[in-house]
């Protein structure tokens, strides 16, 4: 039956974080952003909501059992309850998605790919009661939506892997226990080339370069990380050396196959953002806007946050359609990314009209308005930019001819 | 739960309406458009099928179907020819009126008909040429006259007129804000009062929309002598969102035969939508029409439910419109030349969309009425009363 109801379980996930959003997040989120992190106070206190859900930034791994079990959850519509809470954590916070202690990123490919010894080992390293993260490195210099171009080489070198290259952008890079680092034994083979290693923080031939500053997203960690001769050990191939044999593209699809759930996440996370937008924008003019005398201007004000308020649920009903389908194991390639298309296109959208709307106020540092503008943007980038989403969008429209784009 | 899959009887329904609309409807559709007018052997398959009463209930020879299953089969008949589902659609918006305002006695008048003739019809007069028509502020006026009304005023765009035993007919009863000034009343469509003037209209040609006057006509006011505002709104909260549905699946229709032109047309040695600017162009075709659906079956769902969809069919019937005009006329576009040209399919869809979404409101009236029902309550308003604030 065609239904948009929430199961209880959804709305208790949704009410239970909305309120620690509220109360725990809110209240720092300005100055999180000003000083590029939360106090680590704040980190320990969200170990047991981050243990519960483990919902780092494409860290749901919704439908996929395995990895459901490992974050100890395993039920029916993950995917639909990982999106119902990752609106919440978008209207908390945009960074929320990744400054949440866990395995984040590295999550869902740890736990499909690894062995149950690899799985064992670096899950446990993340358990509390102390903050942990984990990290994934895929984007290079010259690489990041295409990600068959990575130029990060690894060799054998007895029972070690040697790896030298540059990963730059990784999210929590710095502080990561352990980072799923991509390289490739041979850029001539293209994906077959690749390999994926779990590396551990300190390993000798392993360092972390610059932390970028960002735009927004601030919050949240960003880092270059460097290798130069940094030996691996074989036992640290994801997936063991078996993984690979063949010829196997286990590298390559070990990056691409988390998107159909991921993606649709990343559109949520901006109608959070855009909800919040809009809820602040509605807060404004109900507070500043109407003065009392007669206001021309009212009439186009309404028009403008209906038209918002639209959008919003637009996008949102899109990421909910996509998850539903991961959910009920139906291919959703190209639903999954027209969320991720829409979502941060609207947010970006939202949040703009927002400071429009709140004129000289709009602009003003230390409002949620200005943060939550220059937040959403990376929503629009990362993931597979709005771009790539397009691609794969008409690569899957036109079924007689193959586009030849990547991307999924 | 949310879920994105109808239950058997409504997927069923569908099949037959998607068979029926290729078989039946798709080599009509240059006639039914060039001839503005549906061919009697398509409208008795269409009968026989039991489709237009589907809705209605079991006493008056309907199945009960809900509005989900109302919008589901209206889309897949929209898909192949919007202006020949309009024309199927013989009970349509003015037998919900019935049956969200009448009494019992005036629903056996006006229902039961269709159990038992094959050509009973009724049609809805709404529309007139000030579109804020649609939200209450109408000319066409209501005179008592002993028991009953009498109508004077004129009436635009009132589909399936000719062949209408009766009208429902919104007109002004009193004064009032907006609909609550506003009640139904049904009109024998043989009262020497009428004048019925065929209409030459851009699209949804095969439907045949009238020009309605009524001068003096005896006329039965539906339901009590209190007025019923939440029918009202209700009424137009499923005419949009069962419009809404058709625009989606005119939409889908252009965007399929684009589709299917973009893999056969080359330019500079392939196929054009291996160019990505016409891939990118046609991406967004799809996730715009994609997102208006959900936005419509969300709307079905509210109203299903029995809840008020007036916030959840404003956004479904904005949406739609915007986004199925705009991907109509993208469909000519990606065709070029020929895509102006009435030998292909697409610019049929253009004028049957962009008349659906003029056609009972258009999306000004609807954000009109989308305002009002988001920010009355929310505090977003004049907080001095004398302000003067437009408001439907």
């Amino acid at each position: 039956m065609i239904d948009f109801s929430f199961t209880p379980q959804m709305k208790m996930a949704r009410d239970m974080l909305h309120s620690i959003m509220e109360k725990k997040v809110r209240p720092l989120c300005l100055q999180a952003d000003q000083e590029a992190g939360y106090p680590d106070s704040f980190y320990k206190e969200m170990m047991p909501l981050a243990q519960g859900f483990s919902l780092g930034g494409g860290g749901s791994s919704g439908g996929k059992k395995e990895s459901s079990e490992v974050a100890g959850m395993s039920m029916k519509n993950m995917a639909l309850l990982a999106v119902v809470a990752g609106e919440e954590l978008g209207w908390g916070d945009p960074s929320m998605s990744l400054v949440m202690p866990g395995p984040g990123t590295g999550g869902p490919a740890l736990a499909a790919r690894g062995t149950p010894e690899q799985k064992e080992k670096y899950f446990g390293m993340l358990k509390g009661p102390q903050p942990h993260w984990a990290a994934y490195a895929l984007t290079e210099p010259g690489c990041g939506s295409d990600a068959a171009a990575i130029r990060t080489r690894c060799h054998k070198d007895g029972d070690h892997y040697v790896i030298n290259g540059t990963k730059c952008y990784i999210s929590n890079g710095a502080r990561a226990e352990w980072t799923l680092v991509f390289a490739t034994i041979d850029p001539a083979l293209g994906h077959a080339g690749h390999r994926v290693f779990i590396v551990e923080k300190g390993t000798p031939g392993f360092k972390v370069g610059k932390l970028e500053s960002k735009l927004g997203f601030r919050a949240t960690e960003t880092a270059e990380l460097i290798f130069e001769d940094c030996r691996v050990p074989v036992a640290n191939l994801l997936g063991g050396e078996e993984a690979y044999a063949k010829g196997e593209k286990a590298g390559f699809k070990t990056a691409m196959e988390f998107f159909d759930t991921s993606r649709p996440l990343v559109g949520i996370m901006a109608v959070g953002i855009a909800r919040a937008a809009y809820e602040e924008l509605l807060q404004f003019v109900h507070d500043n806007y109407l003065l009392s005398r007669p206001i021309p201007r009212y009439q186009a004000m309404r028009d403008r946050l209906a038209d918002l308020q639209r959008k919003i649920e637009a996008a949102r009903l899109l990421c909910w359609k996509a998850a539903w389908m991961a959910d009920n194991g139906i291919r959703n390639t190209k639903e999954a990314s027209m969320a991720k298309l829409y979502g941060p296109q609207i947010g970006m959208e939202v949040t703009s009209c927002a400071v429009q709307l709140m004129g000289a106020h709009g602009t003003a540092k230390g409002t949620l308005s200005e943060k939550l503008f220059r937040d959403v943007k990376v929503f629009d980038i990362f993931e597979g930019a709005h771009q790539i989403q397009q691609m794969v969008v008409a690569r899957n429209m036109f079924e007689r001819v193959r586009l030849t784009t990547a991307g999924g | 739960m949310i879920s994105f899959t109808p239950t058997e009887d409504e997927q069923a329904l569908l099949d037959t309406c998607a068979r029926f609309a290729e078989q039946v409807l798709a080599p009509q559709t240059r006639e039914a458009d060039r001839e503005n007018a549906i061919s009697d052997r398509v409208r008795q398959q269409y009968r026989e099928l039991g489709m237009p009463l589907l809705g209605l209930p079991e006493t008056y020879g309907g199945s009960e179907f809900g509005l989900i299953a109302k919008v589901l089969a209206e889309e897949a008949l929209a898909r192949v020819d919007a202006a020949q589902a309009v024309a199927l659609d013989e009970a349509g918006f003015a037998a919900q009126a019935v049956l969200l305002l009448a009494t019992d006695a005036q629903k056996q008048q006006l229902l039961a008909p269709f159990a038992q003739d094959a050509a009973y019809a009724l049609a809805l007069a709404a529309d007139e040429r000030d579109p804020a028509a649609n939200l209450g502020y109408m000319q066409t006026q209501a005179e008592p006259a002993g028991e009953d009304y009498r109508l004077s005023g004129e009436k635009l765009a009132v589909y399936n007129a000719q062949r209408a035993r009766h009208f429902i007919v919104l007109a002004r009863v009193q004064e009032g804000e907006g609909l609550a000034g506003v009640a139904a009343f049904a009109v024998d469509a043989r009262d020497p009062g009428l004048t019925i003037e065929l209409e030459d209209r851009m699209g949804l040609r095969a439907a045949r929309a009238c020009r309605v006057g009524f001068n003096g006509v005896k006329a039965q006011r539906l339901g009590g002598e209190e007025g019923n505002v939440a029918g009202l709104r209700r009424l137009y909260a499923i005419i949009r969102t069962v419009n809404a549905a058709r625009i989606v699946g005119a939409g889908r229709g252009a965007l399929n035969f684009a589709i299917d032109y973009a893999q056969d047309r080359k330019t500079f040695g392939k196929p054009i939508c291996a160019h990505q600017g016409l891939a990118f162009f046609m991406a967004d075709m799809e996730v715009a029409l994609e997102a208006a659906r959900n936005l419509v079956l969300k709307a079905a769902w509210r109203l299903a439910q029995g809840e008020d969809a007036t916030v959840e069919s404003c956004n479904a019937a904005i949406y739609a419109a915007e986004s199925g005009v705009r991907v109509t006329i993208d469909a000519i576009q990606v065709y070029g030349g020929a895509g102006f040209m009435k030998d292909m399919p697409v610019e049929r869809y253009a004028r049957d969309v962009r008349t659906l979404a003029n056609m009972l409101g258009g999306s000004e009236d609807h954000q009109a009425v989308l305002g009002e029902a988001l920010y009355t309550n929310s505090g977003l308003k004049a907080k001095d009363s004398k302000a003067k604030v437009v408001a439907p």
